[in-house]
């Protein structure tokens, strides 16, 4: 088996599975828990009546359940610390969000556009979130790395 | 290292959170409808003589009977294509006493003719369009031109006349009359 | 390092993943449940005399001959049956513009008559640039605005909820234009107006800049806009583009409705804005009705794009 993509997430899974340094799964813990905020703030304007824009409304759901579902794995990684494919979907939803939020300031998503930081105070908190979200699951993966590289080299 | 198997525990932790969801959403009320004594009949504005618009199939204002205006309006005299519309590209002006309107634009979109032409716009499209001046302030006012019909106007003052068409008002042109 | 994935390893990810996909599944339908909730217990059935319910149509181009729908008029009447049998009965419907599709007698005569089989209250109109083709606008004044001020511009309320109609279509210098006599009555119309007071605003042309290069905006439609800025819900329903689209603007929402009648390109898609050509399948699709929903005291206005049945 040599497929190029999977085994290049092999490698990585192989390193979180060697038990991750505290401070690797508290930073993915602390992914877990801005990610869930951001699906927060999706759910409340859902609800609050972007489910009645036209295509808008559903991504608006989908990314609130999939920051939900993801938010809460990663949470419980101080305990039981979750294969890097995971944080790689949880990165993803993040990014994912950051960038329907630059095509609603450009170009429009689905004929729907919107300006600036609004509405306040969501559109900030969201995008505080999910960029937190990515550091600190970068910030997880560089340790883990660093940590699994000491532990070949020893 | 452990090595226990975690696809149980991951269950039970999935499980759990699942239930703490549902039980959140069974929770969560509904909102509050506060029902407060607003009208909720149709009023005119508060500056309004009178409620604009007309009743409904089953609207409570008197039924205005419907006018059967007469269908059948004068024509206005229109005379039929001239052969061989000049077919030059827009930008430039060009000398030319015809003017085509093919694809929502007119062809071309600027032309210059002496005092005294008779300029002729001709419409190909299959949607009607107008050749009327601009700010209505100025001496061109076609009817709708169905495909195929024609205008024509005699431009005796030297100027610049600006006009579009009304129906598809980004369609712009201009007639540059010189002596 | 390169050693394949072993069926231990395989089974532990399809257990995370089918974790995530269980808790991302409850979360949506928590969320959704909730919405659902929202939605029946403020509407409580259909027969809530507090909820307003209005349709929005447009654009039908009564009089239209083209290969983009060679039956604009059969096209209007199943939006008409479409509107009746909706399940509830709006408490009006608001058409907004571009009735006709040449301002004839004939088709102004049709497309009133044709309207006047909405089952609801009252039938709402303003006037398109397809509606005042060479009479400055006469014609669909004396059909569908007598009473009204100036070139046809009016306001009413319902449920609590301010609507006023603009007129953006005559003395068109290819942007849309209101003119100061008619932001002049809106300054007027909307003084003793409390601020909570959601307001909806009817025009045909976008009052925001969809795209100015192709006519899709109005010149003076900021004055309009900074009269209404105290108020804390300000609701923009336009027509002219025939495609939905919405664009939030600090606290107005604009919403470009569809049309009955044949589809524009998106802008800046095309050479001009000329009708498209879709194969008759497709074409359904791009044609629709709106209906708005407005519950007191609650949540902004609910609007709901329907493909045309």
């Amino acid at each position: 088996m040599t497929d190029a993509p999977v085994l290049a997430s092999l490698r990585t899974a192989r390193l979180t599975r060697a038990r991750p340094t505290l401070a690797s799964r508290l930073f993915t813990s602390a992914a877990g828990a801005t990610l869930a905020a951001s699906g927060a703030v999706h759910a409340q304007l859902y609800l609050d009546g972007y489910r009645y824009l036209h295509a808008v409304g559903v991504l608006f759901l989908l990314q609130a359940a999939a920051s939900f579902g993801l938010g809460a794995l990663l949470l419980a990684a101080a305990l039981l610390p979750p294969p890097a494919l995971i944080q790689l979907t949880a990165a993803g939803t993040a990014l994912g969000a950051l960038a329907g939020f630059a095509a609603s300031r450009t170009i429009g998503v689905f004929g729907f556009v919107e300006h600036g930081l609004q509405p306040a105070p969501q559109a900030l908190i969201g995008i505080v979130a999910e960029c937190a979200t990515v550091a600190a699951l970068l910030a997880a993966g560089y340790l883990a790395a660093r940590h699994g590289q000491a532990r070949t080299s020893r | 290292m452990k090595k226990s198997f975690p696809i149980r525990r991951v269950g039970a932790a999935a499980a759990l959170l699942a239930a703490a969801g549902l039980a959140l959403a069974a929770c969560s009320s509904p909102a509050q409808s506060t029902t407060s004594a607003t009208a909720t009949g149709l009023t005119p504005g508060s500056g309004e003589p009178s409620l604009a618009g007309m009743p409904g199939a089953t609207g409570t204002g008197a039924a205005q009977p419907l006018t059967a205006q007469s269908a059948g309006g004068s024509m206005p005299s229109m005379t039929m294509p001239m052969s061989g519309a000049a077919q030059t590209s827009a930008g430039a002006a060009v000398a030319t006493d015809n003017v085509s309107i093919e694809n929502f634009a007119f062809t071309p979109a600027s032309v210059t003719v002496k005092a005294g032409t008779t300029v002729t716009w001709t419409n190909q499209d299959t949607d009607a369009h107008t050749v009327t001046s601009q700010n209505n302030a100025g001496p061109l006012n076609s009817q709708p031109l169905n495909t195929g019909q024609s205008y024509s106007h005699t431009f005796t003052q030297p100027g610049t006349y600006s006009y579009l068409c009304t129906i598809h008002p980004f369609m712009t042109a201009t007639v540059t009359v010189t002596r | 390092m390169t050693a394949p994935m072993t069926r231990r390893q395989l089974a532990r990810h399809a257990g995370w993943f089918g974790a995530a996909v269980v808790l991302s599944v409850t979360g949506g339908e928590v969320v959704s449940h909730v919405a659902d909730t929202r939605d029946t217990a403020s509407a409580a059935g259909t027969g809530d005399p507090n909820t307003l319910r209005f349709v929005q149509i447009s654009d039908s181009h009564i009089g239209f001959t083209g290969p983009a729908n060679t039956d604009v008029t059969g096209s209007f009447a199943r939006a008409v049956d479409q509107v009746n049998t909706l399940g509830f009965r709006p408490d009006f419907v608001m058409h907004t513009g571009d009735l006709t599709h040449l301002s004839t007698p004939a088709q102004f005569d049709q497309v009133k008559q044709m309207m006047s089989g909405l089952d609801t209250d009252r039938v709402f109109t303003v006037p398109g640039e397809h509606d005042s083709v060479e009479d400055h606008g006469r014609a669909y004044r004396q059909t569908f605005a007598r009473g009204a001020e100036g070139d046809g511009w009016y306001s009413f309320d319902t449920h609590g909820v301010h609507f006023i109609a603009l007129v953006n279509t005559l003395s068109l210098e290819k942007l849309g234009h209101l003119g100061t006599d008619q932001i002049d009555f809106v300054r007027r119309d909307v003084a003793g107006l409390p601020s909570d007071t959601p307001i909806v605003v009817f025009s045909h042309i976008p009052l925001f800049a969809m795209y100015p290069q192709w006519g899709w905006a109005t010149d003076d439609a900021l004055q309009v806009l900074n009269l209404l800025k105290r108020f804390a819900s300000v609701t923009a329903l336009n027509g002219h583009v025939h495609q939905l689209f919405t664009r939030v603007e600090g606290n107005v929402t604009f919403h470009s409705a569809t049309t009955t009648a044949y589809p524009l390109p998106k802008p800046g898609q095309a050479p001009a804005p000329t009708p498209q050509v879709l194969p008759a399948r497709q074409l359904r699709t791009a044609l629709g009705i709106r209906t708005v929903e407005y519950r007191q005291a609650t949540t902004p206005l609910a609007i709901t794009d329907k493909e045309l049945t």
